[in-house]
């Protein structure tokens, strides 16, 4: 066993290397140097190096001029794109870039050939935000399960680099997990638009549904955060179930209100019915009210764009709990579909009065 | 030399009307019983891709992966379907090694972090919104990935290949995005003072003015530019108050 020379580090630049001794102990055990001791120290993030190292995606070797030159694109193009996903490089000459993070901006470079410059850079906007979105929410999951690596809450460097690194030592299999998912998601994604594309361009034909959760902004207000968490978490749950059985994919969640597209009408209003039927929202006596379009719609970097998606969504904001409101054309899509006609509504963007029909209470 | 008779008489329709597909295939090292078996499941024209696509050889069933994990038939299918995917039969073999590995991820992050599938959701529904970004990248820039499209299967395998090689590079590239974005803002120190879900910062929303309908009022390629227009606020950012982000 190595003998830890903590006056020589505490020399080096670690404050209070005696009183940190369990510390520094529990890092030499795991085989951190001196160096790289030193190194975290200087970051601020010595209780944090057993856990940084796992998280990081290699040693940092490139700087980001360096890192131009081994991908073969101008710095500023480099810059731009990791900028474009999110992430920031301070100095450009300072090592910040591991060899893995190079083999990901080769991949990017390769994708604007194929695609071309704007393309590739909406792609990784998309891939950035999505990323991001991640690891905000796996972070908050993280600290409500493992409050130990909070330092503010543990108050002890020591328990929280242990906690720290235990969580950490999850992440290669949570990577090997998003590989795996992704790729399964590329042949859910094809077969999806084997289904609505009409051609070469973005648009493709598809029902475009939303719902929501009907007095949720009163709910806001009486809830204490935890049942408000809970709530949200139970929904989002059992809302991606629903769609996903009846075959639609979800969007996007936006606080309480869920849209979803599906290949048919038929699809989209099955998914709603189950959505407002739903036995744990009357269990938990909620309403749930929909608004469903159908037509040619954008869809760009996995969200969609175009009149069905607006006249959707202001259809379930004129919706009354338990409503499922459709336009004009899911209606014609959906003759044997029972249907009552309402007064036209007045909605906002829209120039004129919309037909609308109500798909729940005519069954 | 490939035998086309014989590809026929195992099950490959019309192999000799399609010998210039058969063979591309031959040459990437596929076997007879590789081409036998997607002609099958009717995507003798995508194995090229669909090989570099997938995690790896199937080699598991929902069963077999359940047995290898030490896990519950039930458990395993319940992880599947929490990521957002469709659930296959027990018996049919449609699962990697590497699909397994993911599986005891999944339950190593129940054991561990008391997960009850809430991460698992988001990593599906972040994937399927990146599959979907991806597939319409490639779609849009690269027509002949679609059969229907193309109408010739040699023209979309080679498409389909092509474009196919790019994925194990991006899957690589959402490793390191989601390792730099886990690591930035310092998620698991300083976000917050305490262990709860609040947080203290400012919530804002911005859209594009104008009539919804003002989209559809050019032909859709060249509405790009206005595609921010949104029924829905969007984007949503945040700006701290009392939190060190």
């Amino acid at each position: 066993m190595r003998v830890v020379d903590l006056d020589a580090l505490e020399a080096a630049g670690i404050a209070n290397a005696r009183e940190r001794a369990e510390l520094i102990k529990y890092l030499d055990g795991l085989g951190f140097t001196a160096e790289d001791m030193l190194e975290a120290e200087l970051r601020g993030r010595l209780f944090g190096l057993a856990g940084d190292v796992l998280l990081w995606s290699g040693r940092p070797t490139y700087s980001l001029n360096a890192a131009a030159r081994a991908v073969g694109v101008p710095v500023n193009d480099l810059s731009h794109a990791w900028a474009v996903l999110g992430l920031t490089i301070a100095d450009a000459d300072v090592p910040a870039l591991s060899q893995a993070d190079i083999d990901g901006l080769a991949t990017w470079a390769t994708l604007r050939t194929v695609a071309g410059e704007e393309a590739a850079l909406s792609f990784l906007r998309v891939l950035g935000a999505t990323m991001a979105r991640l690891a905000e929410a796996s972070g908050t999951m993280i600290r409500l399960a493992q409050p130990d690596i909070l330092m503010t809450h543990t108050r002890d460097e020591l328990a929280t680099a242990r906690a720290y690194r235990a969580v950490a030592e999850l992440v290669p299999g949570i990577s090997t997990l998003i590989d795996s998912v992704w790729r399964h998601q590329i042949t859910s994604a094809r077969t999806y638009f084997e289904h609505v594309i009409q051609d070469s361009s973005a648009s493709v034909t598809c029902g475009v549904g939303f719902a929501d959760l009907s007095g949720f902004t009163t709910l806001t207000q009486l809830l204490t955060p935890t049942e408000l968490s809970d709530l949200l978490i139970e929904f989002s749950g059992t809302v991606s179930d629903v769609v996903h059985a009846d075959g639609g994919r979800v969007v996007k969640f936006i606080g309480d209100e869920v849209m979803w597209v599906g290949s048919t009408p038929a699809q989209l209003v099955q998914v709603a019915v189950d959505l407002v039927e739903h036995p744990r929202a009357r269990e938990a006596g909620l309403q749930v009210r929909a608004g469903l379009g159908y037509g040619s719609v954008l869809a760009i970097g996995g969200d969609y764009f175009g009149n069905a998606v607006n006249l959707a969504a202001r259809l379930v904001a004129a919706a009354a709990p338990g409503q499922i409101l459709a336009s004009t054309d899911v209606r014609d899509e959906l003759t044997d579909w029972p249907a009552i006609p309402l007064d036209p509504l007045i909605l906002k963007g829209f120039d004129s009065p919309v037909m609308a029909y109500d798909l729940h209470l005519s069954r | 030399m490939v035998d086309l008779d014989a590809l026929e008489a195992a099950g490959i329709a019309n192999a000799r009307e399609r010998g210039a597909l058969i063979e591309y295939l031959d040459g990437l090292g596929f076997t007879a019983e590789e081409m036998v078996e997607a002609e099958r499941r009717g995507r003798l024209f995508g194995l090229a891709g669909d090989a570099v696509r997938r995690s790896g050889r199937p080699t598991y069933s929902l069963r077999t992966a359940a047995e290898a994990l030490g896990l519950s038939l039930e458990d395993v299918a319940h992880f599947w379907a929490m990521l957002g995917l469709t659930v296959p039969s027990p018996d049919d073999v449609v699962l990697s090694q590497a699909d397994v590995d993911a599986l005891a991820t999944c339950a190593a992050m129940k054991a561990r972090m008391g997960d009850d599938g809430g991460l698992l959701r988001l990593i599906g529904a972040a994937m399927a919104r990146l599959a979907e970004a991806e597939v319409t990248l490639l779609r849009t820039s690269r027509p002949d990935f679609w059969i229907t499209r193309s109408q010739d299967e040699l023209t979309t395998a080679q498409a389909w290949r092509d474009v196919a090689e790019l994925i194990p590079g991006i899957g690589a590239m959402l490793d390191i995005v989601h390792r730099h974005q886990t690591t930035r803002p310092r998620l698991f120190e300083s976000v917050t003072v305490n262990p709860s879900e609040s947080v203290t910062c400012g919530v804002g929303f911005a859209d594009l003015s104008g009539s919804p309908r003002s989209p559809m009022c050019c032909p859709p390629r060249s509405c790009r530019p206005c595609s921010m227009v949104s029924a829905q606020p969007s984007p949503t950012w945040y700006t701290p108050t009392t939190v060190d982000w």
